[in-house]
């Protein structure tokens, strides 16, 4: 057989925040041990507690260590080792523990069968989906939003920013996953901040390009040379202001690497004649997708070019179908056929958007989890025509349904493929970071966004 | 001692428990484990920190251990901290958003805010902004304005030198009427806009040659250039670029980013409302005109005239032979347009000293 086999190892570490003594009673009570093993465990130099297994398990073993406080490390058995290495160690005692089994089945009852199925030792661990849910509404949506906006009409705009966490502390409550919702953290000062220095800019770009189009092309080429920088602190300060279970999110994306994606594959896009702006936009995918994090775990995009190049060869060839019909329409049809361009940007606004998210989340992995998008083209562009239809008819006030509307059916449609326990994530130590950048991005609408 | 049900969430890994918070004389603060109660936190209600209300959404309580309590037992927390001087003021903001009467107030006051704003603010403020900023502001914005319209629809003058300075002479009186206004006049082969002539914020004022060659008396002329005298006087280039730029703010300011909205649709109120905006700027330059035509004692009917043979002509060259009568479908294209229906305009261009057609019969 030349499957690798892993080891589960203790060198008698103690992870940060535990003592030596909460360690010890929480593994005997994990592994039902005897005082006597314990000791033996702890007191060993260095200890295989689990040999011959697959990483996946090995890596099950460490997480459950970890929680309860020791530090474990998963080694790759060299070949020549196999034979030799003793495989009745501790396992003997752990394979048989009921109360393990029990504790387990407590802390994680939603992955109780994934982890039932573990320490059983039929399979290695099998993926099971776990839906993400909105339970905002619309009419409780508006509320917040009117006073929202009247509130920040009164103020000449101040309260905007904390209109701005309301509405993202609105959706974000809403949102949950496993019994437990997201939670927005930043602090409107914050944003306030990066909102007037924003504001200012914008006022002096639009100013300038009206009145003295060369310092206005000046600001430009200053915003686009900051964009990188703009980009990076933009993922980062709204990643670190979301956690979910009191972990938060972080994004670890370095300004060269940014640079690359938002400027020099653009650019290379452009000189190609747009040959290569599907891979640009890939690369934009990717960077922000790999470089964000849950606590210290990082995301992972699988996703490859090819997908992108499809989506965007179907796009092209749908809008020139489209003007093509169109065109060749409005001599005999007139208007009518102008209502049928109206549908064809529509089906294109769609198809664009379904590809996109489901692409990049179907593409995202979190340790050994994964999501699952399913859009529907069909379906949400019905939901994107009757959301701009209300918002016709109502003069706008349909807004905030349509928020909803949105919110729900693409969380809805998002499932978290899990492999074992989604409690062992761990935070991770960070530095502050303002809102300015991303105030600056929203202000120039720079389309980013996870 | 007052409980509250919810978990404990302690920040260091994503593992939860459920949990009680049991708070004693409403400053001391202790988390325990739901079900075998042990001390999971402690803290006085002056540390930790309790975010306001917002619909349902379950809140997180911060302890300074860097912990959190979820909780959605809300009615049972506002009350715990409903005698602290900053949850009251975070308390109101939900009181506004969960009373119907607030909300009912809220909404009215803002489609009112929003009316008044775009009907009158926005074209109020843009004006007294453009006449405190000096005239000399436009006139890069002109000059690069021009030099693209050369550049794409707009061709060199085909007309004779002696017939442009024949009417540059026609236009002196004009331009003396005016003194305060600077005035500079150029000529261009209109191309696809046809019959035409507009005012930059400069002061320039472009005539096509198809406009000059539609003209059958002089005064027509000088009536047009009083119109465009009127808009530069009146300075709508700056104040249009100012109510665009507010309009587009206000909007930006009430969605915040539309997704879940087909976004090409999001212009059409900006649309409409600069349309109508521009309406407004047409009538005042036709007014300006017929107060100068009334002043030099040209007849009002030759600016009438000239609109009607331009329409004329526009229709001819598009197939359509008859101008439409006033439908239905009329005054929806009337929201469209940049300019007031032309009928309703050559309405107010009435008066004798006119051929046949526009005025009344001079025999």
């Amino acid at each position: 057989m030349s499957i690798t086999a892993y080891r589960v190892v203790y060198q008698g570490e103690v992870l940060e925040g535990f003592t030596l003594d909460q360690v010890k009673k929480a593994v005997a009570k994990l592994f039902n041990l005897g005082k006597e093993k314990v000791d033996k465990l702890f007191g060993s130099h260095r200890i295989i507690i689990k040999s011959n297994i697959q990483k996946k398990k090995a890596d099950y073993y460490r997480q459950q260590l970890s929680k309860a406080g020791a530090r474990v490390y998963v080694e790759k058995i060299p070949s020549s080792d196999v034979a030799v290495d003793d495989p009745s160690t501790i396992i003997e005692e752990i394979d048989r523990a009921a109360p393990l089994r029990n504790a387990m089945a407590k802390a994680a009852s939603a992955k109780s069968i994934a982890a039932e199925k573990v320490m059983s030792g039929t399979t290695s661990l099998e993926k099971h989906p776990v839906a993400f849910k909105f339970s905002g509404n619309g009419a409780e949506y508006f509320k917040i939003w009117i006073v929202n906006i009247l509130l920040s009409i009164i103020t000449i705009g101040i309260y905007s920013a904390w209109a701005k966490v309301r509405t993202r502390r609105y959706f974000y409550g809403n949102t949950a996953i496993d019994g437990a919702s997201f939670d927005y953290q930043a602090s409107p000062t914050a944003i306030l901040k990066g909102r007037l220095i924003a504001v200012a800019f914008f006022m002096a770009y639009s100013l300038a390009s009206n009145y003295a189009p060369l310092v206005g092309i000046a600001l430009m080429l200053l915003f686009s040379t900051l964009m990188p920088w703009l980009v990076v602190r933009s993922l980062s300060f709204n990643a670190r202001m979301s956690a979910y279970k009191n972990i938060r999110f972080g994004f670890d994306g370095r300004i060269g690497e940014a640079a690359k994606a938002f400027l020099l594959w653009p650019f290379l896009a452009v000189l190609t004649l747009g040959i290569l702006s599907p891979y640009a936009f890939y690369r934009q995918q990717r960077f922000i997708v790999s470089n964000s994090r849950y606590g210290t775990t990082s995301f992972r995009f699988s996703a490859t070019p090819g997908p992108y190049y499809a989506m965007f060869f179907m796009v092209t060839l749908i809008a020139i179908g489209g003007v093509a019909l169109v065109a060749s329409l409005v001599p005999f049809f007139g208007p009518a056929a102008v209502l049928l361009g109206a549908i064809f940007y529509l089906f294109i606004f769609a198809y664009f958007n379904v590809r996109m998210i489901n692409l990049r989340y179907n593409h995202a992995h979190l340790a050994q989890h994964h999501f699952v998008s399913r859009l529907e083209i069909s379906s949400y562009a019905m939901l994107i025509l009757t959301n701009t239809l209300g918002m016709v008819l109502t003069l706008g006030l349909f807004y905030p349904w349509a928020q909803v509307r949105t919110a729900q059916y693409k969380i809805s449609r998002l499932q978290f493929q899990t492999a074992g326990n989604l409690d062992t994530f761990v935070a991770a130590q960070e530095k502050q970071v303002s809102a300015l950048g991303q105030e600056i991005g929203d202000v120039f609408d720079i389309e980013i966004g996870l | 001692m007052k409980t509250l049900h919810g978990t404990w969430y302690d920040g260091k890994t994503s593992c939860h428990v459920p949990a009680i918070a049991n708070i004693s004389e409403e400053v001391s603060w202790r988390i325990l484990h739901a079900e075998n109660h042990a001390l999971l936190s402690t803290a006085s209600t002056s540390t930790i920190q309790v975010p306001s209300r917002i619909g349902n959404t379950p809140r997180f309580i911060s302890f300074p251990c860097g912990g959190k309590f979820k909780t959605t037992d809300h009615a049972a927390l506002d009350g715990l901290m409903g005698n602290q001087k900053s949850s009251r003021y975070r308390q109101m903001i939900y009181a506004l958003e969960s009373k119907k009467s607030w909300v009912l107030l809220a909404l009215v006051t803002v489609m009112l805010v929003v009316y008044v704003a775009a009907r009158f603010g926005v074209p109020a403020t843009a004006k007294s902004a453009a006449f405190l900023l000096p005239p000399s502001v436009g006139d890069l914005a002109s000059k690069q304005a021009i030099a693209m319209l050369d550049k794409s629809i707009l061709a060199p003058s085909e007309l004779e030198d002696r017939q442009k300075e024949k009417i540059l002479q026609n236009f002196t009186s004009v331009f003396s009427a005016h003194p305060a206004v600077d005035i500079n006049i150029a000529f261009r082969k209109g191309g696809p806009i046809g019959a035409n002539a507009f005012a930059l914020p400069s002061g320039t004022i472009l005539f096509t040659d198809e406009m000059i060659e539609l003209a059958e008396h002089e005064e027509e002329l000088m009536a047009v250039l009083a119109h465009e005298i009127g808009h530069v006087a009146h300075r709508h280039g700056l104040r249009m670029i100012i109510q665009d730029s507010l309009l587009a703010f206000i909007v930006v300011f009430i969605t915040g980013d539309a997704s879940g909205v087909a976004d090409i649709f999001m212009s059409l109120p900006i649309v409409l409302t600069e349309r109508a905006y521009s309406r407004g700027f047409e009538e005042e330059a036709d007014l300006f005109a017929r107060e100068y035509l009334n002043r030099a004692q040209i007849p009002l009917c030759r600016f009438a005239a000239l609109l009607e043979r331009i329409e004329t002509h526009r229709l001819s060259k598009t197939g359509e032979t008859q101008p439409k009568s006033p439908t239905k479908e009329a005054r929806w294209h009337d929201y469209l347009s940049t300019h007031p229906d032309t009928k309703s305009r050559i309405a107010k261009f009435q008066s004798t000293g006119c051929e046949k057609r526009f005025a009344i019969p001079s025999n």
